[in-house]
């Protein structure tokens, strides 16, 4: 099922944010959802994943699935090391050994024991990206995945990120009209 | 490295404390010589006699056993009662709400009105488990309830987005937000809970306590002994204190690991 936002208004303060928000994320696509700066990219997504309500609108097609997602700001337990980060949110089936090799994909090796923490930027993003592939889901939501990635690791990621996703709906939020022809994406524009 | 361990290390680690510590009793003789009445003042030596005379005895470590078990009573409920409060203030406005007043006033009440009120209602000898845990208890409440409100929210949007399950968030989310807070409470309460349970024991004089010692030591002028029952507190508290806070420490540590075999296992 498509995920659907219908009418969807959302304003914080005297802030209008999003208005009248009409939007479809197709079924089992990878869907870019584009927009220039402050629009309400990530808050159309922060509705889409229920954490929080719209002032006015609906989601349609979210009902019962399971999300997984890539935030802005990575969210990682900050004193855990990468391994443990990821498996934190996976099913008892998902071993270290399967972690460790996904990290490694996207250049995340001997660093298997450090704290987070004392990771750069680009490193936290990658074992980000790592927790929401390998996490169950039906739905997964990557909020401006590639920041903070230099072009080559972009490249290595997009193509990581298609290999893991292949059938399922995604939804990515990016300013770059490349990103989107790199992922084959269905464009969603705000704005 | 080993030198540390040397007389050298030894002396350069410990040196200064050492001259200090014997600056003061030295300060304490002299000033007992110069007073020259040992109710007033008694000498460091005298009662350094006083005190290996105590230990000896047999009630000098029933009179131990007595004070301590009650005052370490009062001090795990302090530790159980408050944690469990803020939870459930944390988890609900209402109860937040209701509790507050009386977090207040126990803060706010002396120590002396709650122990004279208490002695009508129980008895003497459980009065230091009640005034351990009237010191203590609103202390750790306050502190966890503070870790709790510190915890990170972005991090407990993230665990509502994965479906992480409660426990898991628990270990990863809450416990390292509160555990700071929680250390510090239990070090500041660690010392409090001596000093209102052994005020306790000389207001209420329950038989067989340090208290009791501590009053009949003052009644009968027995200067030697109050010095050397306020030293005998004040070695229980530290090692109590330091015993605490190494168990605290040690928990930290196998919180480390509990996570890391919880995310092994699941």
């Amino acid at each position: 099922m498509d995920i659907k936002l219908k009418h969807v208004s959302k304003q914080f303060g005297q802030k209008i944010v999003l208005k009248d928000l009409n939007a479809i994320f197709l079924e089992g696509r990878v869907n870019c959802l584009m927009g220039a700066s402050g629009i309400g990219k990530t808050t159309a997504v922060n509705i889409i994943m229920g954490l929080m309500e719209p002032d006015s609108g609906e989601v349609l097609g979210r009902q019962g699935k399971q999300i997984t997602a890539v935030f802005q700001e990575d969210r990682l337990i900050e004193h855990w090391n990468a391994v443990k980060n990821v498996k934190l949110v996976c099913d008892k089936g998902v071993s270290e050994d399967i972690i460790k090799q996904e990290l490694t994909i996207l250049g995340i090796k001997d660093s298997f024991d450090k704290p987070v923490i004392n990771f750069s930027g680009g490193m936290r993003r990658r074992v980000a990206i790592v927790r929401a592939m390998l996490a169950k889901s039906d739905l997964i939501i990557l909020d401006e995945p590639f920041r903070g990635l230099d072009e080559a690791l972009k490249m290595q990621v997009i193509e990581y990120i298609k290999q893991r996703t292949e059938g399922k709906t995604v939804i990515i939020v990016t300013h770059d009209k490349e990103d989107a022809v790199q992922l084959n994406a269905n464009l969603v524009m705000l704005g | 490295m080993k030198d540390k361990y040397g007389l050298k290390g030894f002396l350069k680690h410990y040196g200064f404390k050492i001259l200090a510590v014997c600056f003061w009793l030295l300060l304490w003789e002299l000033l007992s010589i110069w007073i020259g009445h040992e109710i007033l003042l008694a000498a460091p030596t005298a009662v350094l006699v006083t005190l290996i005379g105590l230990v000896g005895s047999l009630d000098f470590w029933q009179t131990i056993l007595f004070s301590s078990l009650r005052i370490i009573l009062g001090f795990l409920l302090a530790l159980f009662v408050g944690s469990i409060l803020a939870i459930c203030a944390h988890n609900s406005r209402p109860i937040k709400e209701l509790i507050a007043p009386l977090m207040k006033t126990i803060q706010a009440m002396p120590v002396a009105s709650f122990i004279i009120l208490a002695l009508i209602w129980i008895k003497a000898k459980n009065l230091s488990v009640l005034a351990s845990f009237l010191m203590v208890m609103p202390l750790i409440y306050s502190n966890v309830s503070q870790g709790l409100k510190a915890t990170d929210e972005k991090l407990l949007q993230m665990a509502k987005v994965f479906q992480i399950s409660r426990s898991k968030k628990i270990i990863a989310i809450y416990i390292p937000s509160v555990l700071p807070y929680f250390i510090s409470a239990v070090s500041v309460g660690v010392g409090l809970c001596w000093k209102a349970g052994i005020a306790a024991e000389v207001i209420g004089i329950p038989t067989g306590s340090i208290g009791e010692k501590l009053y009949e030591a003052k009644l009968y002028l027995m200067t030697k002994e109050l010095f050397a029952w306020t030293i005998v507190i004040i070695i229980i508290s530290i090692i109590f204190e330091k015993a605490v806070m190494m168990m605290l420490q040690l928990f930290k540590k196998d919180n480390e690991t509990q996570k890391q075999r919880k995310t092994a296992e699941e």
